[in-house]
């Protein structure tokens, strides 16, 4: 059995089944996985293979049937998740500050959050007055603003178009080079994890399938390289 | 708003005077039936300066506060509690679909008999027209949060009261605004009836006081005073929630 690594977090043995119309449909089984305490994680695999229902269950939204997830880190999770689910109501700064207590945060904190993510100059206005770019930009401000130890990312580019995609998976790499967090991040694209994953996942019905170090391969990476090629098709087969 | 605008707005009004002045002028109608505008003008000039329909209008207004007021507490009240808990929903929705059916001022000559005819029926009756319109709209709004945003909160590691009040209330709150401006429509109409019936102040005294003087003038005026402050509460509280939601959160019903 392979195990899986991720960021600090140890899974074994996990089941979890989803009931639709009266039947009992398995959609993890008996998976094993291991998250180290620093670096990116890429879960990938195809839609139904059961990678956001992993991520959900790391979060606490949602509950095992049976087997373990133990946290070694201590701290708190973060999660951004595939919309970027603003609250409309408040404006860019509140927004990033939803998650924190008054008093417990400088000024200075939220603004270098702010230009970290890249929307300086926009701290007043609304969501809706924002791009869908923009809009995750903000939810992802918002879970390093709330010090998490690991952040869980459910295919946080996946409704984005090709070119904020690239420059989001650039700033994800700078954010991870700047803040040393722990990130699990699930996407159905290889090419996505190729990019930006230090450890690959490969899921594939409710089990691990295959997984890959990468954190050999420095940043930015070109994945037309022969290598990379390889590993694509390697996981292509396997998926 | 835009000079052109002003304009769109009082055009049918202003042709609906015009209409109304010529009819009076070339006797079309018999004067004590539908008296002419420049009569009516002119008592509403005098009843303002004599201060009697400002103490008609104050005293209505005071009546429609401090029963809205209650009622809103109310709603607030047992609408929070039905939108958090919708499994209950079973045991009251069939005495409140019935309530709602049963207008208040039906209720007035058993509130009458119950509650004499002083201060605290009309109140009553403006208690049961508020209410309504403000529950079902704070239940709804409470209940129907969105999922999707109550899950950041999870992940944010909120309890249930902060959840409560930092996502439920806020998303509920455009709802809870529409309630409370249909509320306050419905009760400005309400004590409106309840004061034809007993009162001894009132917009709605002022209008049977008229007619039992045979004054149709005054009726008239009574009658543009409600529709008048009906208008401008409508747009004060309007105003006023435009005034909280702002950026995202439009309001989608004006």
């Amino acid at each position: 059995m392979e195990v899986l690594k991720i960021a600090g977090v140890k899974i074994e043995n996990l089941y979890k089944n989803f009931s639709v119309d009266g039947k009992e449909i398995p959609v993890l089984k008996n998976l094993y996985l291991n998250i180290e305490e620093e670096g990116i994680t890429v879960i990938v695999g195809k839609s139904g293979c059961g990678k956001t229902t992993l991520l959900r269950l790391l979060a606490g939204l949602e509950i095992a049937d049976r087997g373990q997830i133990t946290l070694d880190v201590k701290g708190k999770l973060g999660m951004v998740f595939q919309e970027p689910r603003l609250m409309p109501w408040l404006t860019v700064w509140n927004n990033i500050t939803f998650g924190l207590n008054k008093g417990t945060y400088t000024k200075e904190f939220i603004e270098n959050l702010i230009s970290l993510v890249g929307i300086k100059g926009f701290e007043m206005a609304y969501p809706d007055q924002l791009s869908g770019g923009m809009m995750q930009r903000v939810a992802i401000a918002r879970v390093l603003a709330y010090k998490p130890s690991i952040i869980l990312m459910d295919e946080p580019f996946a409704s984005l178009d090709y070119f904020t995609r690239e420059t989001m998976q650039k700033e994800l790499i700078n954010i991870y080079k700047q803040s040393k967090k722990a990130i699990v991040l699930v996407t159905h694209s290889i090419d996505e994890a190729l990019i930006v994953g230090q450890n690959v996942v490969v899921l594939k019905d409710g089990q691990v399938s295959n997984s890959y170090n990468l954190s050999k391969y420095t940043y930015p990476r070109d994945i037309l390289n022969d290598n990379f090629v390889k590993i694509k098709k390697e996981i292509l087969e396997n998926i | 708003m835009k000079f052109n605008n002003v304009i769109k707005t009082l055009l049918i009004p202003f042709l609906l005077v015009l209409v109304w002045w010529i009819g009076s002028y070339l006797k079309l109608w018999n004067d004590y039936v539908l008296p002419s505008p420049n009569r009516v003008f002119a008592v509403f000039i005098t009843m303002i300066k004599s201060g009697e329909l400002i103490e008609h209008v104050l005293s209505s207004l005071s009546r429609v506060m401090i029963g809205f007021t209650i009622a809103f507490l109310f709603a607030f009240a047992i609408g929070v509690y039905a939108g958090l808990s919708p499994k209950k929903t079973i045991y009251y929705n069939l005495i409140v679909e019935f309530m709602r059916h049963v207008p208040p001022l039906s209720l007035v000559p058993l509130l009458i008999l119950w509650f004499g005819i002083g201060e605290k029926s009309k109140i009553i009756i403006i208690v049961l027209a508020a209410f309504f319109p403000m529950f079902l709209n704070i239940k709804k709004g409470i209940a129907f949060c969105n999922l999707k945003l109550l899950e950041v909160g999870d992940t944010l590691g909120f309890s249930k009261l902060k959840k409560f009040y930092k996502i439920v209330l806020p998303y509920a709150l455009p709802d809870i605004l529409v309630g409370m401006r249909i509320g306050f429509g419905y009760s400005w109409r309400a004590i409106i009836g309840a004061e034809m019936i007993a009162a001894a102040s009132g917009l709605g005294y002022l209008i049977l006081d008229a007619q039992q003087m045979s004054r149709s003038d005054k009726i008239i005026v009574g009658i543009f005073t409600i529709g008048l402050v009906g208008v401008l509460c409508d747009r004060l509280v309007a105003i006023l929630i435009n005034k909280l939601l702002h950026g995202g959160v439009k309001d989608s019903w004006s």
